[in-house]
């Protein structure tokens, strides 16, 4: 506040006053820091300008409402300048805008400014609101998609809610093109305004408020009696709903007493079960929990484009929904498919040849009274079924505008029978005091002008009688293909319900059911049954492949296969496999392989933890060399065969080689821990590789190498996607691959031969040692011995030594005794 | 043949008729960088104008100093600049606060604030680092300069909780400990938000003092439950006896029940995800009307206050994580809806009047709905929530852009701007804008690559994936909590399991585990009272999701027939 405050001032203040205003903001800030606040500075016009949207960006609900009277139609947009959809809104509405210059006003407001006065006097739960206006009726709300080509399509609508069918042709085409209608009859012989005109009008505009099947309704209106006759409509302001299945339905009430809202509700009573357009609004809605939870139901995706013609898919989905319900095999309802088959002709007619532009687009052949505004022209002539004419719209301050791009059906049939004149030429008018004056009338052709239209029409016979022909020859064949479908609803005890949703908007819901991501064409179709949990798809949809898909759907025993997505994971290198429901069965059910697999989901913070866990195990288990694949699939967004879906994550199994319906659930109460899952391994594994496995005990050592190994092994892998990408390279890689491998291989049986060979040495060695360490001993015994005996010869030596002493002191002694016994004898 | 070919051309026009095919969303290029503009302008002026104080002013271009004196927006920012690639810059900043940030200081800190903000921010850059190229210590993840740091920080705050229940202080003087007259009642979350980063600190330190700590006071919330199992708002730790009876899952309370299930999943922990399921069900019996969740009153389970918090946004993510994604998604599209009419979340959001509280209008940039709208587009891969994500940049952008920063709306209504500009902007609310429009982010990853560290046991694995979030978004790698915790011990007991099965190569027989929690579930599994005959559902795992889930996007939702 003190900021803003400040700044206005400083602009009102000259130079000098400048300085001394900040000096002053400077000590209010540095005293109330705490309390700076800004409040949101002003908004900014936020349609450009060179657009021709009038944008109130300050609120100026009043001006903007002043200006309602200057157009029939006036479109409100209600935006926030910071909300991200009404930025994204912001190009469609200046689109529409320009698109429909003259006709419609378009005016944004501002509506969050708290200033303006729109905030201070309406809210809105979200941005951008649309509402249109109608100069008579008021607002209605448009809740579609904020597209232009949708956008542009309501107004129109409401700018003309109405279809006039001057005859039988355009009747028949109403009502094959049209979802739901309403066919009026009034007469405008007597007075510009027909009791019931006005609420049926009103009505038509009521219907598009309603985002649900009125909203697809069509409101037709006819004024000739012969023609009315023909729909039994016979008294003036009566209404029916002509219905293709049932007998249609006439209002029951008086038209004096006729309001909209009882036309409204009177339809949404009594309307028929046909083909329904979805259209998500992208809030919290039931809607497909609804309308898919009914039962089975073919859902179409084609691209669906407001206010163009339909395309040959979409008339052939049409024709397929018709003669599916068509029970009684009424001639009403063969008529409408013919027509339709016969419209999907044209359009391929039509676009074989869009090269060369076809003169009846340039719609020549308009001529109206553009001062007849109120003079009401009674019919020249009893209108004939061959009566040839152009309904032109007058509206109002625009120029003559021609509102039919095409050719009626009796034009045909007029250049065929060869009676060409275009002479009588009006059929009806009707006319109305609200809206612009809507004048359609036809004058009689002057002869000048007659030639003109001549030289038009036969421009235009001698191109659609090849049509027709065509058409009329085709017509005899399809019979075969479209007849299965006839009336199927009532044969089959699986009967559906059709769905169709325009793949502009809604692709999503497509890929979900397993579409392609981005294809070129976005068509595809699925039935879908919720309460069985399954749905089949069509993704090369035509006109008969739809219906084969449709039929054999309907069979008892449908020959269609369960569509089970399969997503193929982000490419990586890990000694953890991970499958999908493509790949499940070749690895998992690979008879010689011991499987562990791991069921998981990204969400899951259960799974999620285990990620380095189980890198963890696989590599080692890699390195262990036994073959045991470890392996995990995303089983949330793979679908899997019944009998392999798991009820939580993470799951884990074991799949033992050769035993692979023994496969075993890991405990629900045991941890994930590389123990424990090591454990459950050795319990439940094949045998072949337990012996591996326990052969192989690693110790830290051994888990380095092993480590070395995988981390080959995922070198390995990546070469192997480098050789996928590149064609070129790829069989050399592959080739080099093999080498590689066998080189592996080589180099392991290398190793595991040296293993075996240094074993041996050793043992050898040992032997060796052995010898040796005994044939030293025995050496040293020698030693010994020898030393013993020398001591031995050294004591007999002494002994010997010691014995000569003895004798020669014996000798002595001897001697001595013999010279004393000498000496005694010589005395004695 | 001519035929078909016809028809597909027609189809080719039909189709390039088809306006707004790519519908009102912009690349998912274009979105991130957009991101990451607002990040770094935000960033750049906090460097600007406030470094070293912890938050940027962005009205008055300084700073100042708000849960205490650590440079705390940089703390909390450092590894969200990893997420957006900037490696050079976070080596930087990382060098930049071993060298200035000091615990050491006279200051009064909120001991929950401290911890998830500075413990959670430097214990997330500290096991980053090796991604981020940093010079490692050879026992890294075990030991490191950022580690150290935050068991600094982590130690200081240890004296709070020194009570008789064990349940923490709400503040602690850095230098002194506890003040003599600290107030003795906290709020649940103060009380019950420490395990995630006191376990990892426990696990990859080898102290296991903190881990205790936080493992105590959980036990003595869990204890003080109220009859029907609820807790309320504050509790006083001298003798758990509650002083805010209020019990919802937003404000004072969010953050334990996000613990519980973290703590759960990182620790792989059962007791705590059964104390989790256990306040589900009453949170799912008593708060939740019409997707919304209110606060009751703790012991009758009355609605007191019809009340959506901004802070309430984080649940619909916690859901997701196990397999709740169609009720969280039905809580988000109602949050989303308050968005909408007023381009942020005000704190508080009056449901039957459906407008804001008086007083608690504001909107601090808060993360929480972005969070959860992360969390499921991994889930569901639902448009809708990319959607969202550009609604919330939108408005950030145009609403809290100011010339010095991002600044907080004070109020929803007019847009009013306040002072301030929260450290979780750039921790959280950026971080998690960035991963939604990312989905091949490191964070994201799910196992596709992965980076391994040496040890005397063999090589461990890291950075797999299955990060953690604290409630600051601060990520955690459970693999580096198992290498320098449990791999040893794992590594052994499988040598010997080998060796065993080698001696007896005949009649194998598995060995019982030897964890303890194992254990400890049985136990809880017996209070219960009622073995379970049938197949049994672990309790660590998640349902998987039903058919209905493939078509429950852009707002489609399904109902259920429960069994």
């Amino acid at each position: 506040m003190v900021w803003a405050a400040a700044r206005r001032m400083a602009c009102l203040l000259g130079a000098a006053a400048v300085l001394s205003a900040l000096l002053l903001l400077v000590c209010l800030s540095s005293c109330r820091d705490r309390d700076t606040v800004w409040p949101a500075p002003s908004p900014t016009q936020f349609f450009s300008k060179s657009s021709l949207v009038v944008d109130f960006f300050l609120g100026q609900l009043q001006e903007a409402e002043a200006r309602l009277e200057n157009a029939d139609l006036t479109m409100f947009v209600f935006y926030a300048p910071w909300c991200s959809r009404s930025v994204e809104a912001r190009p469609q509405i200046e689109l529409v805008a320009r698109a429909l210059t003259g006709q419609v006003q378009v005016i944004a407001i501002n509506c969050w400014w708290i200033r303006g006065h729109c905030r201070q006097r309406m809210s809105f739960p979200f941005f951008p609101a649309v509402q249109v206006h109608h100069r008579v009726f008021g607002p209605i709300e448009y809740r579609g998609a904020l597209v232009a080509s949708y956008l542009q399509q309501f107004l129109e609508r409401m700018l003309s809610p109405l279809t006039y069918l001057p005859n039988q042709g355009e009747i028949l085409d109403f009502l094959a093109t049209t979802e739901h209608g309403v066919l009026g009859f009034f007469d405008f012989q007597g007075t510009p305004q027909p009791a019931g005109f006005w609420p049926f009008y009103q009505a038509a505009l009521l219907a598009l408020r309603k985002t649900d099947i009125l909203e697809s309704t069509r409101f037709g209106i006819v004024t000739a009696r012969s023609v009315a006759a023909e729909v039994n409509l016979t008294k003036p302001g009566s209404l029916l709903i002509p219905r293709h299945g049932q007998a249609s339905l006439l209002y029951p009430g008086d038209a004096v007493n006729m309001t909209a809202a009882t036309v409204v509700q009177w339809m949404m009573t009594v309307h028929e079960e046909t083909l329904m357009w979805l259209q998500p609004s992208g809030r919290k809605s039931l809607l497909l929990n609804s309308e898919l939870g009914r039962g089975p139901a073919l859902l179409v995706f084609l691209p669906k484009v407001p206010r163009k013609p339909k395309s040959v898919l979409q008339l052939a989905l049409e024709e397929i929904v018709l003669t599916y319900n068509d029970c009684s095999e009424s001639l009403k309802i063969s008529r409408l498919t013919d027509r339709l088959l016969q419209m999907q002709q044209e359009k391929q007619q039509t676009f074989h040849r869009q090269s060369t532009p076809s003169p009846w687009k340039q719609e020549a052949c308009c001529f109206s009274l553009a001062g007849a505004r109120t003079k009401v022209l009674g019919p020249v002539g009893q209108s004939s079924p061959r009566t040839t004419c152009e309904l032109c719209v007058s509206a109002g301050h625009g120029s003559p505008r021609c509102t039919l791009s095409r050719v009626p059906v009796e034009f045909l049939s007029s250049l065929m029978s060869e009676s060409t004149s275009c002479s009588s030429a009006v059929v009806d008018v009707y006319s109305s005091r609200f809206a612009s004056l809507y004048a359609a009338c036809c004058e009689r052709l002057s002869a000048n002008d007659q030639e003109m239209g001549n030289q038009t029409s036969r421009t235009i016979s001698g191109f659609l009688w090849n049509a027709w022909k065509a058409g009329s020859h085709r017509g005899g064949r399809k019979v075969d293909e479209i007849a299965a479908v006839k009336g199927l609803r009532c044969r089959t005890n699986r009967t559906l319900a059709f769905f169709a949703m325009d793949s502009g908007l809604h692709w999503d819901f497509a890929k979900r059911l397993g579409a392609p991501p981005d294809p070129r064409l976005k068509i595809f179709a699925a039935i879908i049954t919720l309460h069985e949990e399954l749905h089949h798809i069509l993704e090369d949809v035509r006109r008969d492949t739809l219906i084969k898909f449709v039929v054999n759907y309907s069979w008892p025993h449908s020959t269609l296969r369960r569509h089970r997505r399969s997503v193929t994971p982000p490419q990586h290198a890990s000694s953890v496999l991970e499958l999908t429901a493509d790949t499940f069965s070749a690895v998992v059910l690979d008879p010689d392989k011991d499987v562990l697999l791991l069921h998981y989901a990204d969400w899951c913070g259960f799974c999620a933890i285990l990620t380095h866990l189980f890198i963890q195990l696989a590599t080692q288990l890699a390195a262990s060399n036994a073959g045991i694949v470890v392996a995990r699939i995303n089983s949330d967004i793979n679908d899997l065969p019944w009998e392999f879906v798991v009820d939580y994550y993470p799951t884990l199994f074991l799949f033992p080689a050769r035993r692979k319906h023994h496969s075993v659930r890991y405990p629900a109460d045991l941890p994930f821990s590389l123990p424990d899952l090591i454990a459950f391994i050795l319990e439940h594994c094949s045998e072949s590789t337990r012996q591996l496995l326990i052969g192989h005990n690693c110790s830290p050592r051994c888990l380095e190498q092993g480590w070395n190994w995988a981390n080959m092994q995922i070198k390995l892998q990546q070469l192997q996607r480098e050789t996928e990408a590149l064609q070129e390279t790829n069989l050399l890689l592959r080739r080099s691959k093999a080498i590689l491998h066998g080189h592996l291989s080589t180099l392991s049986f290398i190793r595991q031969s040296l293993a075996r060979k240094s074993r041996w040495l050793m043992g050898a060695n040992a032997g060796l040692r052995l010898h040796r360490a005994q044939i030293e001993t025995i050496i040293e015994q020698k030693h010994d011995q020898t030393k013993a005996a020398e001591q031995r010869v050294e004591a007999l030596h002494l002994a010997a030594g010691a014995l000569s002493v003895e004798n020669s002191k014996l000798r002595a002694n001897v001697r001595r005794l013999q010279h004393r016994l000498r000496a005694g004898t010589s005395r004695g | 043949m001519v035929v078909s070919r016809i028809v597909i051309f027609g189809l080719v026009l039909a189709a390039a008729f088809a306006t707004g095919a790519a519908y009102g969303l912009q690349t998912m290029e274009a979105l991130r960088n957009r991101v990451k503009s607002v990040f770094y302008h935000a960033y750049e002026n906090y460097l600007q104008h406030a470094f070293p104080l912890d938050e940027l002013r962005p009205l008055t271009c300084d700073g100042q100093d708000t849960w205490g004196s650590f440079s705390l927006t940089l703390i909390d920012a450092l590894d969200t600049l990893l997420v957006l690639g900037n490696t050079s810059e976070f080596r930087r900043v990382s060098h930049l606060l071993q060298n200035t940030i000091d615990f050491t200081q006279d200051v009064n800190v909120s001991v929950f604030e401290t911890n998830i903000r500075v413990v959670g921010g430097l214990l997330s850059a500290h096991m980053l680092s090796k991604m981020a190229g940093m010079e490692l210590e050879p026992d890294w993840p075990c030991t490191g300069p950022l580690l150290r740091l935050a068991e600094d920080a982590a130690r200081k705050l240890l004296p709070a909780f020194h009570t008789q229940t064990g349940m923490p202080y709400g503040t602690v003087n850095l230098l002194h400990g506890v003040h003599a007259n600290e107030t003795p009642v906290t709020c649940t979350a103060g009380v019950g938000t420490f395990i995630l980063e006191f376990a990892t600190l426990s696990r990859l330190t080898g102290d296991p003092v903190f881990e205790e700590a936080a493992r105590r006071a959980l036990r003595a919330l869990w204890e003080s439950r109220s009859d029907i199992g609820l807790v309320g708002n504050h509790i006083n730790v001298n003798n758990s006896h509650w002083v805010a009876e209020d019990a919802g899952i937003g404000a004072g309370v969010d953050s334990y029940f996000e613990y519980l299930l973290k703590a759960a999943i990182l620790l792989q922990e059962p007791k705590y995800m059964e104390m989790f399921k256990e306040f589900v069900q009453v949170i799912e019996k008593y708060m939740r009307h019409d997707d919304w969740y209110m606060w009751v009153q703790m012991s009758k389970g009355t609605v007191s206050m019809p009340v959506f918090q901004s802070l309430e946004a984080f649940w619909p993510g916690l859901q997701s994580l196990v397999g709740d994604i169609d009720s969280a998604m039905k809580t988000l599209h109602n949050y989303h809806q308050v968005w909408q009419k007023y381009g942020g979340l005000p704190e508080f959001y009056n449901i039957p009047h459906s407008m804001p509280v008086d007083k608690r209008e504001g909107y601090p940039l808060r993360p929480e709905l972005i969070e959860s709208a992360m969390y499921l587009y991994r889930a569901t891969k639902d448009p809708f929530l990319l959607h969202l994500g550009q609604d919330v940049l939108e408005a950030i952008e145009k609403i809290s852009s100011v010339p010095c920063g991002h600044a907080t709306i004070k109020d929803v209504h007019d847009h009013k701007l306040d002072n301030r500009m929260e450290s979780f902007f750039l921790a959280e609310t950026t971080k998690y804008l960035y991963l939604l429009f990312d989905p091949e982010n490191f964070l994201h990853n799910a196992g596709t690559h992965w980076d391994s560290v040496s040890t005397p046991f063999g090589p461990c694995i890291l950075n797999a994936g299955g990060y953690v979030f604290n409630t600051e978004a601060h990520p955690i790698d459970p693999a580096a909590l198992y290498c320098c915790n449990r791999f040893k011990e794992e590594q052994m007991q499988v040598h010997t399991q080998f060796e065993d099965a080698k001696r007896s190569v005949k009649s194998y027989e598995r060995r019982p585990s030897s964890t303890g929690s194992d254990d400890k579930s049985k136990v809880l599994d017996s209070r219960e009272g009622k073995p379970s005959r049938k197949a049994k559902v672990p309790v660590m795992s998640a349902p998987s999701q039903p058919y209905t889930s493939r078509l429950s996007i852009m707002g489609q939702m399904f109902l259920h027939k429960d069994v």
